[in-house]
């Protein structure tokens, strides 16, 4: 299970539009597109700060993960 | 080192290989005289004279495996040339860009070996000495052959500096 980007609902409870997210912190309207539908690899602490600031939030008002046993899979074959 | 003053660059590089290419090109059609060295052999073809052309087929192949090595490294500076017109149009790290460093390292590794094994074992085999003819090496095959072996590693780094800029890329 992967983390899941919960930026929409801070978006609509601060009623701004994602344009205007994007515009404000530096990304382009695909990237963050990209990034409120979780099709990222990752995200980089400086862009989770924009977006903390701009929304006026927590990091962890953005972000919501759910226990999958799968996901500690991989790091239990790499050790091995 | 700018972007502007590499794609000038570049750009330089590309017209000298290709002045390289043509000039060895020319080069290897008024040595391989193919035309007065093909005339006997399809004289003897053409008249059924298998023992004629048996005679007449020798000094062709002879001549073709002499110009081996340079036409092999023929291909290494049309894949060079090819690179520096992609460089000189501001595509750096491509796919095609890396391929063509790898392309370029393969010629001169096998240019090499057809300089040190093959051009000198086909030539005793059309003198009529069967068997392994030894190597040929000289110092300037050496360095060829090590270069080679540079740049074909180097094409690969770039494959792999490739993909792992993808997927820094996927990091918003």
């Amino acid at each position: 299970m992967p983390v899941i980007v919960t930026l929409d609902i801070m978006l609509a409870r601060r009623k701004m539009k994602a344009r205007d997210l994007a515009q404000r912190i530096g990304l382009s309207e695909t990237q963050l597109s990209l990034l409120r539908t979780g099709k990222v690899r990752g995200m980089r602490f400086d862009t989770l700060s924009k977006l903390c600031a701009v929304l006026e939030c927590t990091p962890g008002e953005l972000l919501d993960y759910r226990y999958d046993e799968g996901d500690l899979a991989a790091v239990v074959e790499d050790a091995e | 080192m700018s972007n502007i003053r590499l794609t000038d660059q570049a750009r330089t590089f590309e017209v000298i290989a290709w002045i390289a290419v043509v000039t060895l090109s020319v080069q290897f059609l008024v040595f391989l005289k193919l035309l007065t060295l093909i005339g006997p052999v399809a004289e003897a073809i053409s008249y059924g004279d298998w023992a004629g052309l048996r005679l007449a087929l020798p000094p062709v192949l002879s001549r073709l495996v002499d110009v081996l090595p340079a036409l092999i490294y023929l291909g290494g500076v049309l894949a060079a040339a090819r690179i520096f017109g992609r460089v000189a149009k501001g595509e750096l790290f491509s796919r095609a860009n890396s391929d063509g460093l790898a392309e370029v390292g393969s010629s001169l590794l096998w240019g090499a070996a057809a300089s040190a094994v093959i051009v000198p074992w086909i030539k005793s085999w059309l003198a009529g000495e069967y068997g392994f003819a030894g190597f040929h090496l000289e110092m300037e095959t050496w360095v060829i052959a090590v270069i080679g072996g540079a740049i074909l590693i180097l094409g690969k780094m770039m494959a792999q500096a490739r993909r792992l800029q993808s997927q820094l890329d996927e990091i918003i």
